[in-house]
């Protein structure tokens, strides 16, 4: 069981971020206050933190960067009611891992703390990611399918790329918009669906992995039973 | 939106009175010399006319027989090239005297005239000379012409011409020098007044009006200025306060409401309140995307997000946009072009937040463009601006509408069905404005469809701006 930690004043987000959070298998741990926060963080323990920006006490910038100084590199998701770029830039910068802003869906939560958890990902096989019958070259930017090689434009490379890396997890339109084209807003249309769709049509064969859409929620690439 | 002109020197109010005093001074002066020309040259021709009268009473007197000989002896006196006499015979031939020719149109009427051009003297390289001359007939016949030189004249409104150049000369040289030095400050302080200005009309409200220590006129009007900078400032940053205290307030409740929506959809529950669940989800959605969206434009009406500008190059922010929208297009049977030409320069922005404002003009000319449509991207550069142009040939926004439609949560008759929630144009406003774009929205080409323009000047307040920072 993944062990989580969530510093949160508010005792109905926390509560919510702690149902979802058992809901999908984390067993979790919660701080109202950043001193209480700070304490449970370094005494460890946790696989995992979710850290809300302004707390009582210490803030979370505090938080974070005293974690890190003291060599504390457990993954932390920042989440804030401030949705200023600059706040975002500085939350990452004192070394948050990402960072989400209130009010925020909890699917979204879930997707962003399951790839921090994953880590940053090794190459499968130095400069290669496989999954299933897929295989992916990132020096040359070459993909096969059933040793077939299919084209991509560079947009659907990322793309693939990016699912391949959280091969058999959620990931959001929002996390695939920052990732792939390196935007934080939201783009707010169908437009990554089209993006998906395109992608989804080259890499379509029996028995190949497949991207599953999510409803409402983003997409998630799995091995076709 | 912002430029820098410099201050056209001949309108600043020292120039314009040095200007009208020099030209006061150079009419004065021109009328003084005139005036005085004028009597002088009126003296000398009454002196020259006495003096030949003089002469001519004298040789009236003198007898036929006598008159080569007292001409010839008289004449002795006189000084050469001044005065001058000719004696011809009825029939015009020289017979004596230094004049060799007799002017025809000399009247003659016994009394003196002025000859412009004046009457030949036998004298060696003698010019013809402007001179008095009077023509006496003789009883024998003779011509006696009796001439005085009017060179005197012309050497005295040479002088007076002379004196009217150094006048003028000595005065508006040292008043020119004076203009330049005078006009340089008050120039440069109103300079760098308009510079301050400029920074402030283009948000950096922190910035205030320079103070001389003369505590001049100028001075007075910088303090007052900045008294009212001040006020302004102070009431913005309550009115934003207060903003951001809702918008925080509103925030957490929000956020509250989706959890609990979210764990009530995780219960066992009959269709219909499942249904229901559903659509309060949806809903709550809706308000979400609203809320965040008017906390953005908020958040780009504070204009220190100036801080986080740096230069880019457009082609590549266009291209990016092209490359995002064009399997939408394509999904809806539209053709969209990308249409750039040549080498950009570079702009300076926040590349995050116009691809945000590119993919609310695209996203608008995609929803609202029938299937077949088309719909064209470009950029080209003019003197002083880059302008990035959004074209479709879809349905178009209605002329009475365009003004209505930058405006938040505006939604125009026509699209009320599309789904959105009006604050897309509002945001591309607010971009704009951010950036000191300009924006403006017409009709597509023979009135058909939507060109939405933004305009983008080369230099400006935005390059500047970032140096205070």
């Amino acid at each position: 069981m993944i062990r989580a930690l969530v510093i949160e004043d508010d005792e109905v987000t926390a509560q919510a971020i702690i149902a979802e959070l058992e809901a999908h298998g984390f067993s979790a741990q919660w701080a109202d206050n950043g001193r209480a926060g700070l304490a449970m963080a370094i005494a460890g323990g946790h696989e995992v933190i979710t850290l809300d920006r302004m707390l009582p006490d210490f803030d979370g910038l505090t938080i974070v960067s005293t974690l890190r100084q003291l060599a504390i590199q457990t993954p932390v998701l920042m989440i804030s009611a401030l949705s200023d770029v600059d706040e975002r830039v500085r939350g990452l910068r004192s070394g948050g891992d990402d960072y989400l802003t209130k009010p925020f869906s909890m699917v979204e939560m879930i997707a962003r703390l399951e790839v921090l958890l994953r880590g940053p990902s090794p190459d499968n096989h130095g400069h290669c990611l496989e999954f299933g019958r897929l295989h992916v070259n990132l020096i040359e930017h070459s993909v096969t399918l059933y040793e077939e090689a299919v084209v991509l434009l560079p947009t659907e490379f990322k793309l693939l790329t990016y699912l391949m890396r959280n091969a058999g997890q959620l990931v959001t339109r929002t996390m695939l918009f920052q990732e792939v084209w390196g935007y934080h807003f939201d783009p707010g249309t169908n437009i990554i669906d089209v993006h998906i769709g395109r992608l989804r049509k080259k890499i379509e064969r029996s028995g190949a992995p497949t991207i599953q859409t999510i409803r409402g929620s983003g997409y998630v690439l799995v091995e076709k039973n | 939106m912002f430029s820098s002109k410099k201050t056209d020197r001949w309108r600043s109010s020292n120039s314009r009175l040095i200007g009208l005093y020099a030209l006061f001074f150079v009419a004065w002066g021109g009328a003084f010399t005139g005036v005085l020309y004028w009597e002088i040259s009126a003296y000398l021709g009454t002196v020259a006319e006495r003096t030949l009268m003089q002469r001519a009473h004298y040789y009236q007197k003198v007898p036929d027989a006598a008159l080569v000989d007292e001409l010839a002896g008289s004449e002795v006196y006189s000084t050469p090239g001044i005065d001058a006499y000719g004696l011809f015979e009825a029939s015009g031939n020289h017979l004596a005297g230094d004049l060799l020719k007799l002017r025809s149109n000399l009247p003659d009427d016994g009394r003196v005239h002025y000859l412009e051009r004046g009457l030949s003297i036998a004298l060696p390289n003698e010019e013809t000379r402007s001179s008095y001359a009077l023509r006496l007939n003789r009883p024998d016949g003779r011509i006696l012409i009796l001439a005085r030189d009017g060179g005197s004249i012309s050497a005295v409104g040479g002088i007076i011409g002379q004196a009217l150049f150094w006048g003028l000369s000595l005065t508006l040289i040292p008043g020119l020098i004076g203009w330049r030095l005078l006009r340089r400050r008050p120039i440069r302080r109103v300079e760098r007044l308009q510079r301050s200005t400029e920074s402030i009309v283009s948000g950096n409200l922190r910035e205030r009006l320079p103070l001389s220590p003369r505590r001049d006129e100028l001075d007075m009007l910088a303090s007052a200025v900045n008294t009212m900078l001040e006020h302004i400032e102070q009431l913005m940053l309550e009115v934003k306060s207060v903003c951001d205290g809702i918008a925080h307030d509103l925030r957490t409740p929000l956020t509250r409401l989706r959890a609990r929506l979210y764990q009530l959809q995780k219960l066992p529950l009959q269709d219909a309140h499942a249904q229901t669940l559903n659509l309060a989800l949806e809903e709550s959605e809706s308000i979400m995307s609203r809320f965040q969206g008017l906390l953005r434009i908020s958040e780009l009406e504070d204009t220190r997000r100036r801080s986080a500008f740096q230069a880019f190059q457009p082609e590549a922010l266009l291209q990016q946009a092209h490359e995002f929208y064009e399997p939408l297009a394509q999904e809806k049977n539209q053709r969209l072009m990308l249409c750039l030409g040549g080498e950009y320069p570079a702009l300076q922005g926040d590349v995050s937040l116009l691809f945000e404002a590119l993919v609310n003009l695209m996203d608008n000319a995609i929803k609202f463009t029938q299937a077949g449509g088309e719909i064209h991207l470009s950029c080209w550069r003019t003197e002083h601006s880059l302008t990035i142009e959004v074209l479709d040939n879809g349905p178009g926004i209605p002329v009475h509408e365009r003004k209505d439609v930058t405006r938040r949560l505006y939604r125009g008759d026509a699209t009320r069905q599309q789904p959105g929630n009006g604050l897309g144009l509002s945001l591309v406003a607010a971009i704009a404005r951010l950036h000191g774009f300009g924006l403006s929205i017409k009709a597509g080409s023979e009135g058909r469809g939507t060109r939405v323009v933004l305009d983008c000047p080369l230099s400006g307040v935005t390059t500047g701006f970032l140096n205070n920072y």
